[in-house]
């Protein structure tokens, strides 16, 4: 199967400010993850795919042609940035309507059934003709996903498309994000959420720090991240019974009394059975506990982890 | 509640790879600008002198009428009815309200609302972008320059009852609107790509078109010397209306082809800038 994505020596710098570094990767056709935490680069990657920024060096092809300036493929390309980009004064419908016309819609009547049916997929239809600067911010990230679906791309670059998101619209997008792939489509989506783009497919690319980090399956992934040791953060009004019993369960590596905020700071390599057993314990024992974090369970804290930091 | 699902529906239709794609850009800013609160004060501002004109062309005919005599004596030649009506002060400060109103925006706009991805992210290249913005002034422009100036010369031909009109004296009214709107469409644009900030863009266009006036005015004064009238915009454009209409004659003694080339060659900048701007913007 031939790449739908090629890059090679892929970097950009904004003066001295690394972008993305030495990217060399092929992308297949279906759903790609693109992780990393915020400031990875994963933005900045997807405008260089989309032929949105210059390379400094290297190069990147989409469907065997250079992108930057190369504006006849940007009609196969659909682009939803992660940041506004509208005429507040316009209405939605004017707005997509627009977007379909700068696709080279054959005609005034095309664009506004292109229109139509990518404001119905997003399930804009009953606010079409309110103003965009009088939409929510979901609604406009819905509108911002419609702008870039309008003229049926053969690919899709999806910067952030669940920020802002309600629950249930989350839902939906996800599928349809699945139902493009299943019409032979391929979607370059970004994310620093891991759950979101599980969600979605199992092939994934991680960047951080501007550098492609791994790259394939999520399951690869996970286990990196289950084999972890995860903070688990207890505030409790007895701390020190808490930590008596738990330093003598298998799966705790060590737990650490801080006298002063009565908190335990334990880590654990089987986080699931610990939460199942501390369930239990704080029930039986009447014990109050004021606040249970995971001070390391976020993106940052596994890469920072992956890379040996 | 049942929630309604709406799955991807694929559209059927073709996407044709054009050479206009300036068109959509067009299209809308014409309806845009059409639609803002200040578009009729500025429309009703520029019919004005062209219905002076008009009773002026009619009285010219009618000498038994006796209205507007000072301004009919001074139309004694259709050039000088046409020079006049070009470069009439309150013409041109109408078309500068014009491009302070609805040209500083169309650019600065776009960079506010982080618009020129949208454009560069289709398949529209610079030369796109940047005809659909120039179109758009130009239009509106030439809207009120041209075609009035065409009327005048139809109403001209009623009014007499002659189809007769100096051929070159035609060919000027319609080549002096294009250098006039030229120049102004890549004045305003290029100011507008320079800020995010239309109101910032607004108070440059209006500052640069007394200032540089005053200026013209002082130096002249100081150094005696008509040449310094280069300095000032409205003073050129006059200068290109002598050239074009009354053969060079004016008020002035210094050569008014000087002002066309400072016009053509000041078009030239402001273009070679405003295609800069924006393919710096673009990546």
């Amino acid at each position: 199967m031939s790449a739908v994505i090629q890059a090679e020596k892929l970097c950009k710098w904004y003066g001295n400010i690394l972008g993305v570094s030495d990217i060399n990767l092929e992308i297949q056709p279906g759903i790609k993850g693109l992780l990393g935490p915020n400031g990875a680069g994963k933005s900045t990657f997807l405008k260089l795919a989309a032929g949105q920024l210059k390379p400094s060096i290297g190069w990147v092809r989409i469907f065997g042609e250079k992108t930057f300036a190369n504006h006849r493929i940007y009609s196969r390309i659909g682009f939803c940035p992660e940041h506004d980009s509208f005429y507040p004064d316009m209405t939605g419908w004017q707005f997509i309507f627009f977007m379909a016309r700068l696709h080279g819609a054959a005609s005034p009547r095309r664009a506004g059934e292109m229109t139509e049916k990518a404001l119905a997929t997003v399930g804009l239809t009953d606010k079409k003709d309110f103003l965009i600067k009088t939409y929510s911010f979901g609604m406009r990230q819905r509108l911002r996903l419609s702008s870039s679906l309008v003229h049926e791309p053969e690919l899709l670059f999806l910067d952030e498309p669940l920020r802002g998101i309600d629950p249930l619209w989350r839902i939906k997008i996800i599928r349809l994000i699945k139902e493009y792939e299943k019409a032979g489509k391929t979607i370059i989506v970004s994310s620093h959420v891991l759950s979101e783009i599980e969600a979605m497919t199992s092939d994934i690319i991680l960047i951080h720090q501007g550098r492609v980090f791994a790259q394939g399956n999520i399951h690869y992934i996970r286990g990196l991240i289950d084999a972890h040791p995860h903070q688990i953060s207890i505030r409790s009004n007895r701390p020190r019974q808490l930590a008596e019993k738990l330093v003598r369960l298998e799966n705790v590596l060590s737990v650490e009394l801080d006298e002063a905020t009565a908190t335990l700071i334990i880590k654990t390599n089987q986080r699931d059975q610990l939460f199942d057993f501390l369930t239990r314990f704080l029930a039986e024992n009447d014990i109050e506990v004021d606040e249970i974090t995971s001070p390391d369970d976020n993106l940052q804290a596994v890469f920072d982890y992956l890379i040996g930091r | 509640m049942a929630i309604r699902e709406k799955g991807y529906t694929g559209w059927e239709g073709e996407l044709k790879p054009s050479s206009q794609l300036w068109l959509p850009i067009f299209f809308s800013g014409i309806k845009t600008i059409f639609k803002k609160k200040y578009a009729k004060l500025i429309f009703g501002g520029v019919t004005f002198p062209f219905l002076i004109f008009l009773i002026a062309v009619y009285v010219r005919t009618k000498p038994e009428l006796r209205l507007l005599s000072g301004l009919v004596r001074q139309l004694a030649t259709d050039a000088s009815l046409f020079n006049l009506f070009f470069t009439n002060g309150f013409l041109i400060f109408m078309l500068f309200i014009f491009c302070i109103f609805a040209g500083a925006e169309l650019i600065a706009a776009d960079l506010r609302f982080n618009a020129l991805a949208l454009y560069f992210s289709r398949p529209l290249d610079r030369l796109d972008y940047i005809g659909g913005k120039f179109s758009i002034l130009l239009f509106y422009l030439l809207l009120f320059t041209l075609v009035p100036g065409l009327l005048l010369v139809a109403f001209k031909m009623i009014f007499s009852g002659s189809l007769s009109f100096s051929p070159l004296l035609l060919l000027a009214i319609l080549v002096y609107p294009f250098i006039l709107s030229m120049f102004l469409a890549s004045f305003t644009l290029m100011l507008s790509s320079l800020t995010a900030n239309a109101k910032f863009t607004r108070i440059i266009i209006l500052l640069l078109y007394i200032f540089m006036d005053a200026l013209a005015q002082m130096l002249r004064t100081v150094f005696k010397s008509d040449y310094f009238n280069l300095f000032s915009i409205q003073r050129n454009i006059t200068q290109v209306g002598n050239l074009l209409f009354n053969k060079g004659q004016s008020a002035w003694n210094f050569p008014s082809w000087l002002s066309l080339l400072t016009i053509l060659g000041l078009t030239l900048v402001f273009s070679a800038v405003l295609f800069l701007r924006i393919r710096r913007a673009e990546g």
